[in-house]
């Protein structure tokens, strides 16, 4: 009996043991999946900001009213000035070689009695006019027997990268396409998702405001009520030598709109990079010409520009010249040691008689982003200029963005449609601004190459890979921003 | 526990927790010489064991659960020199740190690869200091240690395939109470309350072409105190079965739990 009994309780004892570890290993296993299926639920099932959703749906239907629709200004620009000569018949760049004291160097110019000169900075370049009675060519070709000149090259033309155009969309498709028939005159077909995919981006980021994106374009309407409360100053002009770089022309204040346009404020549009700030400086004039010498100014200015914590991280170069510059390609190479990612457009030609190739700075591939343009429909702009330089695409054939109110005819809102590689450039700078406010650690080298490596490659079944039209491809920056989930595969 | 200077030392917690370990082994060592010339009589066992291990863990400002399933041979000495048991154990761990997201990389990597196998060692010690007719009451410490093994994953949708790469290690260290309740035959069903720290890192190394970067994330544990119930049970002369639950308290409460073999010899 007594056997009988240990028997039993030792039965007992073993099944309840039994069943606890049993139980205690189905809870923890419990515990596991219930744990995977939480992380699921928490994860957004939509790339959609809600938010920014309605208010871009608020947008899309306000503007989709016949009466708004036809307040929207249609770009109608004249034609791609051609130029005669591309560079100033009045200045040339110099430098001379480092052992030259400044002294000496001063006197060496005098010397060619020139009506002016003056020295950028950082990078020791004269910008220098040449004497009464006397040409660019005569003096280049002195100094280039100098052995004391280092190099001597003309002061070349730049010019902006727009095309003409005569059509509206109603769509800021840029930030979000939603595919289909676009309800707009024309009803163009859009692709679906042919957008840098902003809208799940800005869940993990909209930029930080002491991030400062240097816009070195025609200057900014800094009154336009999607800019006022984003642009840090009224900047810096160039062209005509004083610290108020209003636009004067229309575009630069449109492209700022697609970098920083103050975004959820119940009216105009969305800028990519929300929170981030311009800085605007004016290197075009009114009539959407400028010299190399203004840009390479803006660009030490730019790079050495602070106000409290904002420094500028980013700059926007929607401009181009046919000719190399080592004067530029140095102040490049300046800005770009400072830390800061430069983005250029890769130029349009809307002409036979238009060079192709990437245009300067863009081509500059060591310090500068080159951007081509892409459409609706992820197709690569014909005018888009192309060549082993380019770096990405990005939305250029009618993008909506700010316009001057000063240069709005009555009856219209201050917005336009433009198109070009120009309007494509902003796209990346907000881009890399957005980068750089969610991590300010990482320096110019590897936020290119996260932009470089992250794209949709939209001409793969014809060019895959890098290629010489869409360089790697149309930005994606959701694939850049939004964590990458590593899975058991 | 581990000492400061041991602390701040070490990139990951690999060579403290092999020095100690390596220490700890040496010291057990010098008690065994000192039970040969004792009188006590020492009990020897190999075992098995199967452990899930779960716990609550922090890092940065955020938590999650540390889940590894061990296979462990170990060796036992029970009463060893007349003084405590020792239990050295090695094996295979699976650890899991599911949730844990790399921010500081180019592209934030969030990690939800599952299980990276390692190595696991480690030892314990109890004393027993007080006994009743039916109940012993006792001292208890362990120390155990995973060193992982390098797990690559290939990233996809970039330009360039681009892979990243795993290298996960972690101790604990824990010490506390136990009673032992010895009125069965067959059976001795136990209570540990001990107090438990874990510390550890998680590297993740990213490459894109010519992106890289890696992130270290220092792990801590989410909660101090642990709670097992288990019971020695005796299946024959030689044979012991040790089945155990055990709680993990704390910010992030976790549940786990293993079985033991013991053959004596």
């Amino acid at each position: 009996m007594k056997n009988m009994n240990k028997f039993f309780r030792k039965k007992v004892s073993i099944l309840l043991i039994g069943l606890i570890c049993l139980a205690a290993f189905i809870l923890g296993l419990g515990s596991l999946e219930l744990s995977a299926q939480k992380k699921k639920q928490e994860k957004p099932t939509t790339f959609l900001n809600k938010k920014s959703r309605v208010k871009f749906g608020e947008e899309i239907s306000s503007l989709s009213q016949a009466n708004l629709l036809s307040k929207i200004k249609i770009i109608n620009q004249p034609e791609t000035k051609r130029l005669v000569k591309n560079y100033s018949s009045e200045k040339l760049i110099v430098k001379f070689k480092p052992e030259i004291s400044a002294q000496s160097t001063e006197n060496i110019l005098r010397a060619y009695q020139p009506k002016s000169f003056r020295l950028i900075p950082r990078i020791n370049v004269y910008v220098m006019q040449v004497a009464e009675g006397t040409t660019v060519e005569e003096t280049l070709a002195a100094l280039r027997s100098n052995p004391d000149v280092l190099y001597a090259e003309p002061d070349y033309k730049l010019r902006l990268c727009t095309t003409p155009n005569d059509q509206l969309f109603r769509y800021q498709y840029a930030l979000y396409n939603p595919g289909g028939v676009l309800q707009i005159p024309g009803s163009p077909t859009g692709k679906a998702r042919a957008d840098i995919k902003i809208t799940g981006t800005w869940d993990y980021g909209k930029g930080d405001p002491n991030v400062l994106i240097a816009v070195l374009d025609t200057g900014v309407d800094y009154t336009h009520p999607d800019l006022a409360n984003k642009v840090i100053s009224t900047g810096r002009d160039f062209v005509n030598n004083d610290y108020d770089a209003f636009d004067d022309h229309w575009h630069g204040t449109h492209v700022a709109g697609i970098i920083a346009a103050e975004t959820n404020n119940s009216e105009g549009i969305a800028g990519v990079a929300w929170n981030c700030r311009i800085l605007p400086g004016k290197v075009i004039s009114a009539d959407g010409e400028g010299d190399y010498s203004w840009l390479i100014d803006a660009l030490i200015w730019a790079a050495d520009y602070t106000s409290g914590q904002a420094k500028v991280q980013v700059i926007n170069m929607s401009l181009g010249g046919t000719e190399p510059s080592q004067a530029l390609e140095e102040a490049l190479k300046y800005a770009y040691n400072k830390g800061i990612v430069l983005v250029a457009a890769a130029g349009n030609h809307s002409a036979p008689e238009d060079p192709t190739f990437v245009l300067y700075p863009a081509a500059y591939d060591q310090y500068c982003l080159a951007v081509g343009a892409s459409d609706y429909n992820d197709q690569i702009a014909d005018f888009s200029n192309y060549g082993t330089q380019l770096d990405v695409a990005a939305p250029g054939v009618w993008v909506l963005s700010t316009y001057p109110v000063s240069q709005t005819e009555p009856g219209y809102l201050p917005y336009a449609f433009a198109s070009g590689t120009s309007m494509a450039a902003p796209h990346v700078a907000g881009f890399a601004a957005l980068i750089k406010s969610a991590k300010p650690w990482l320096t110019p080298a590897d936020i290119v190459k996260i932009i470089k490596y992250t794209p949709d490659d939209v001409n793969s079944t014809e060019y895959p890979g890098k290629d010489d039209y869409a360089g790697y491809g149309r930005i994606n920056t959701e694939r850049a921003v939004i964590p990458y989930k590593i899975t058991k595969k | 526990m581990l000492s400061p200077s041991i602390r701040a030392k070490r990139t990951g917690c690999r060579v403290p927790a092999v020095l100690l370990f390596i220490l700890l082994v040496a010291f057990s060592g010098q008690v065994l010489l000192a039970q040969s010339s004792s009188e006590s009589k020492t009990t020897w066992e190999l075992g098995l064991t199967a452990d899930l291990f779960n716990r609550g863990i922090k890092w940065d400002d955020k938590s999650s659960t540390l889940k590894s399933l061990n296979l462990l041979l170990e060796a036992r000495a029970k009463n060893l020199g007349g003084f405590f048991d020792l239990n050295v154990f090695a094996g295979l761990g699976n650890t899991n740190l599911n949730g844990i997201t790399f921010g500081h990389l180019p592209i934030t990597l969030d990690y939800e690869g599952g299980s990276i196998s390692g190595i696991i060692f480690g030892l314990g010690i109890d004393k027993t200091f007080f006994t009743t007719s039916s109940f012993n009451f006792g001292l208890m410490a362990d120390f155990a240690s995973y060193i992982g093994f390098k797990k690559t994953f290939v990233l996809e949708g970039f330009i360039y395939p681009g892979e990243a790469q795993t290298e996960p290690d972690w101790a604990q260290a824990s010490g506390g109470i136990f009673v032992l309740y010895d009125g069965l035959e067959k059976v001795q069903p136990f209570l540990q309350i001990a107090a438990s720290k874990l510390w550890g890192t998680f590297k993740m190394t990213e490459k894109i072409e010519d992106l890289t970067g890696d992130e270290t994330k220092d792990l801590k544990d989410a909660g101090l105190l642990s709670i097992t119930l288990g019971w020695n049970i005796s299946l024959s002369e030689k044979i012991c079965l040790i089945p155990r639950a055990r709680v993990y308290l704390g910010s992030k409460t976790a549940l786990g739990g293993g079985i033991s073999f013991f053959y004596a010899f």
